[in-house]
């Protein structure tokens, strides 16, 4: 291994040779809205409520599954101090909203599909009176049986959701995803080994700190309307509702101030909150205040998609993975959201087909993914997309093969990923040139690791485990309009603001950003300015997911900045009285390369320029190469860059009590290029944070499409003394796309956890967990099943 | 209706308010469950009596040897005392309930009027035979914590009675006390299943063991039948014999906690084993 370890580094020191002379990116550069945030007096959405503002609030669904046979809003209306009650009759435009497909209603009008779907709207001048007039809604509802289990409500028999679902393929079967590639038959027929199990990934709440809110504004001037509210698409939020509103999209305007966190559910849930709060203000003509309490985001905004995976793999005695063949089910939930439609926008589906081989090149696949809706809440967009369930299946897939073969499981994993030429099961070749550090992750993490080094087992009745897990995840959208634009502007002292529709809730893009303009303009990190989040500021950046701002969003700051730089640097060439290739800008300074006399500042260059008829804005661009998927055989190039990573845990487990400590968290991310390694950390610490909340601890207990655990005292997530102390590497094969090398690096981290525990926990006590949470309960279950078939 | 907020200088005005308010008043001590009960609308008191600008209630003293924690001592103020340091299993308790802003606000007094089956304090002070004071405008009454609790969120004392203190007798010789909690994670989580003891040796014989047990029944309850199987035996032997049984006073709902009961009961007896071992002079 160490011989390996040194031929990597001295090919990493190569790559980076040309990386020395950056000024800003790379720097661990504090956090721009950090001290804001920590004084407490960065401005939320919830912070610029006003007392004159109504109070909107929804009656939600009594029956996760119902029909409406009459609504009476009589009283509620009479109670003094209500402006406006709304039902679905009352709405001004189109009842339906969505990012891929309008299917879901602002207001139920004949019937309830989850507990989430509202009925009726109020709009009172105060939030008492609001709540009191809910209280005088008379419902009537015919309960049909609400549905739990995908598997279940597949069935042609089964009671049906949608009667007439504008994209749903059959029944309650929304959408059915497949990838082939090679012939996995005669695969299957000629494998040595064989391994095949069924693996259950729960339904997980996003659990956000800030809750949904949406001020909604009408707009005099225009008729139109402003909406405030966290966001993770502002454009998209516009484009859904403009119907809704019975607007036309430029009359909206959407702005998103910093956000509390989203985790891919603020794609959705901001649709909810803005609907809602919108059609209250254009009813009433007055700003209307809307929040969901945290029991309603619980019950009514999306979450990540709960699934049934039936796994088979087979591999020669040698270790050489030869087939898969993987069948996935999803728990939907009540609305598409994110979960996929037909090419091309299948989304998380598509991500479960994608990712089922792992991080190998494995020539015959099969997988095949079902979407089904149920009564429960839409399942959305949840850092990893579909990728964490996948993973959790595969991995856990290669541990028991290596287990079979007596082979090391890091071993086993080298004989099999991707390497420069390799294709993938969904057909794409990697190339060394766009980035492919897997198995420098994999070396670094089994170093820290010290695997080499046998185990200490037992101590009493705590037992020790060790586990690995591999990812590569790609960075952006696979679908045709991927790409982004902003607005890059020379203020006439030579300051620069960009103005980008992507949103801040936390993962530090305002810095990130900043540092890209600032080094590719040759300014100060402190005289660039990065607005966010605002429809009418900027152009459509793309969503803020996918873990694709930095590079793709990125990459338009660039070309936004460079033709700045450009036209700065002709009108220098002029004053200077040399050729422009000649001209740089560095440190705020325009000089003739070698001449350093000549230099004169920016900002004066700039002001001149200015009275010179040069222009100082220019819109950014960058699209990548167009991404390609197909639907009918899963084969493609849906991504332009991946990163990888790799991951190993050691546990102790207690078993007398079924509690799991993390004793030894190491985790290695091929990010291409850390714009900002302060960043990359905290992301890398936020996502593993959250796939040991996925794997310990989380799930949504649904019975009959109601939520059982609506509050955080029924759910937990980990606190800080559930996080271990976790050995982070940073490892950067450059993307030869990315800016500055950069790929995404916001979901990674969430993926490997999951498996990598499952392992250890294999390790530890010789017993299979293939069901997500591994909670103490479940532990201690299975340790006594096992002693009990074992004594 | 409109609901009135008092804040009493003196017990005594708070008696009087509770006289005239009775069943229609909600006392609010630090307020960390009651306040979030009025908020959801699910308790609508005509009067709030907030009891922590009470001096007399605020104290934490020593009489003839036994610990007197006051109606309105917080959490911390219990963590940071020097009369509380020598109940061990009381500072294990108290110390990782909620989070330290919520040990900032909440009570003991409060704890017990609010009778969750799971409190970790009031299974700590069932295994210490603590006794309530309750006052009230006719007077005072006394009595022992585990007569207190009637059902979850539910206690024997009456509407314009309120918890004046706490007292908790003085450790006889050789006492040591601990306590343990089962959650589902490390930190801000309600108790699973919890134990509190508090063991008096002679050398390495078990004199006399309190064993109380949380969040299992309806609320804390002793397992009188596995302390009778240890008085009198050496500790090692009825930890020993009391492994396999299991204590026929607790009543779980759910079959997982059956699981882990005993393995916590045996191991809050280690902690106080071990203590006692560590500081008393028949070691070895």
């Amino acid at each position: 291994m160490g011989v390996i370890l040194e031929d990597l580094e001295q090919e990493v020191k190569a790559i980076h040779a040309d990386q020395n002379d950056l000024n800003v990116v790379g720097k661990r550069i504090k956090r721009i809205e950090a001290l804001a945030k920590a004084l407490g007096t960065a401005r939320y959405a919830a912070d610029l409520k006003r007392d004159d503002m109504l109070i909107g609030k929804a009656l939600f669904a009594k029956h996760p599954h119902a029909l409406i046979k009459k609504i009476d809003t009589s009283r509620a209306e009479e109670l003094e101090g209500v402006i406006a009650v709304m039902t679905a009759k009352d709405l001004p435009g189109r009842n339906g909203y969505g990012i891929l497909i309008p299917d879901k209603p602002v207001i139920a009008e004949k019937k309830v599909k989850y507990q989430g779907d509202p009925v009726a709207l109020v709009a009172a001048v105060n939030e008492e009176i609001a709540k009191k007039a809910l209280d005088l809604i008379e419902v009537e509802y015919a309960v049909l049986p609400a549905l739990d289990d995908p598997r279940e409500a597949m069935k042609d028999d089964a009671v049906l959701i949608h009667e007439n679902h504008p994209a749903a393929d059959k029944g309650n079967i929304l959408t059915e995803v497949s990838l082939t590639r090679g012939d996995v038959d005669k695969a299957f027929a000629e494998a040595d080994i064989i391994i095949e199990n069924l693996y259950e990934t729960p339904m997980v709440d996003h659990s956000y700190l800030e809750p949904d809110v949406c001020i909604a504004e009408p707009d005099p001037i225009t008729g139109g309307l402003l909406l405030i509210a966290p966001a993770q698409f502002v454009h998209a939020t516009k484009r859904s509702l403009a119907p809704v509103f019975n607007l036309p999209p430029n009359k909206v305007r959407v702005l998103s101030p910093v956000v509390g966190a989203g985790y891919g559910g603020k794609e959705d849930s901001c649709l909810d909150v803005c609907s809602i709060a919108g059609v209250l203000a254009l009813r009433t003509k007055k700003t209307v205040y809307f929040e969901l309490t945290r029991e309603e985001i619980f019950r009514n905004t999306g979450k990540r998609h709960a699934t049934y995976i039936k796994h088979r793999l087979a591999a020669t005695r040698e270790g050489k993975v030869t087939a898969i063949d993987v069948e996935t089910i999803l728990d939907k939930g009540a609305y598409v959201s994110m979960g996929g439609l037909r090419e091309p926008t299948h989304a998380v589906t598509q991500r479960t087909v994608m990712y089922a081989g792992g991080a190998y090149a494995i020539p015959n696949a099969r997988a095949k993914s079902y979407s089904v809706f149920t009564n429960h809440p839409y399942s959305c967009a949840m850092r990893g997309f579909g990728a964490p369930q996948a993973y959790f299946a595969v991995e856990s897939q290669m541990d028991e093969l290596a287990r079979k073969l007596e082979m090391d499981p890091i071993e086993l994993r080298l004989k099999n990923i991707v390497r420069d030429g390799d294709r993938t099961i969904f057909g794409q070749v990697m190339k060394k040139s766009r980035g492919l550090g897997l198995e420098e992750c994999i070396a670094k993490v089994k170093e820290r690791m010290e695997w080499e080094k046998p185990l200490e087992r037992t101590a009493g009745s705590r037992k020790r485990g060790r586990g690995f897990s591999t990812f590569l995840y790609g960075t952006g959208v696979p679908l045709p309009f991927e790409g982004a634009s902003c607005y890059a502007t020379f203020q006439t002292d030579g300051t620069v603001s960009i103005a980008v529709s992507s949103t801040e809730m936390g993962q530090g893009l305002l810095t990130a950003f900043t540092q890209i303009a600032a080094e590719t303009l040759g300014v100060d990190f402190d005289n660039v300015v990065v607005n966010i989040s605002d429809t009418d500021a900027s152009p459509d950046a793309g969503p803020t997911v996918a873990s694709r701002s930095t590079t793709v969003v990125g990459n338009a700051i660039i070309n936004g900045c460079t033709q700045l730089k450009n036209r700065i640097m002709d009108f220098a060439s002029r004053e200077l009285k040399a050729d422009s290739r000649d001209i740089d800008i560095k440190e705020g300074k325009v000089f003739i390369v070698g001449k350093p006399e000549t230099a004169v500042p920016l900002g004066s260059m700039v002001a001149k320029a200015f009275v010179n008829q040069v222009p100082l804005s220019a819109t950014g661009v960058w699209y990548p190469p167009r991404p390609t998927f197909s639907g009918e055989d899963g084969q493609g190039d849906p991504m332009h860059a991946y990163a990888f990573g790799a991951q190993g845990v050691e546990i102790e487990v207690d078993t007398e009590t079924g509690e799991i400590d993390i004793v030894k968290f190491v985790l290695a991310c091929d990010v291409g290029k850390a714009i900002n390694p302060v960043n990359v950390e905290q992301q890398m610490e936020g996502g593993a944070a959250m796939g040991i909340g996925w794997s310990l601890m989380e799930e949504i207990d649904m019975s009959n499409g109601v939520m059982k655990n609506d509050s955080f005292k029924n759910y937990p997530i980990p606190s800080i003394k559930d996080v271990p102390e976790m050995d982070l590497i940073i490892v950067e094969h450059p993307n030869e796309l990315g800016p500055f090398g950069a790929k995404g690096i916001g979901e990674p981290p969430t993926v490997p956890t999951a498996p990598a525990i499952r392992n250890a926990l294999y390790d530890a006590l010789g017993i299979k967990f293939n069901k997500i949470p591994f909670t103490p309960q479940r532990v201690i279950e299975e340790i006594k099943k096992y002693e009990n078939k074992n004594s | 209706m409109k609901t009135e907020f008092f804040k009493p200088a003196t017990l005594s005005e708070a008696l009087a308010l509770l006289d005239k308010y009775q069943e229609k008043a909600v006392i609010v001590n630090g307020g960390t469950d009651i306040v979030i009960k009025i908020t959801q609308r699910e308790v609508n008191p005509e009067a709030i009596i907030y009891i922590q600008g009470i001096a007399e209630l605020k104290e934490i003293k020593e009489v003839n040897g036994d610990l007197v924690l006051g109606g309105a001592v917080t959490y911390t103020e219990v963590e940071n005392s020097s009369l509380c340091k020598k109940y061990d299993g009381l500072i294990q308790a108290v110390s990782e309930i909620g989070s330290p802003p919520i040990r900032n606000m909440a009570t003991p007094a409060g704890n017990i009027a609010n009778a969750a089956p799971a409190a970790d304090c009031n299974v700590m002070l069932l295994a210490l035979k603590a006794e309530v004071v309750l006052a009230s405008s006719g007077g005072e009454r006394s009595a022992n914590i585990q007569d207190i609790f009637a059902g979850p969120f539910k206690t024997v004392i009456k509407p314009n009675e309120l918890i004046k203190e706490i007292r908790i007798p003085q450790l006889t010789a050789n006492t040591h006390t601990s306590f343990i909690k089962m959650t589902r994670r490390k930190a801000q989580d309600i108790a699973r299943v919890s134990v509190g003891v508090s063991l008096t040796t002679e050398g390495s014989v078990c004199r006399d063991i309190k064993i109380a047990l949380g969040a299992i029944n309806k609320f804390p309850v002793r397992a009188y039948t596995l302390e009778e199987a240890m008085i009198g035996k050496e500790v090692e032997r009825g930890v020993a014999e009391i492994k396999e049984i299991f204590p026929p006073e607790a009543t779980p709902r759910k079959s997982y906690k059956r699981l882990v009961t005993n393995v916590i009961i045996e191991r809050a007896i280690r902690k106080a084993y071990r203590k006692a071992a560590a500081g008393g002079e028949h070691v070895g």
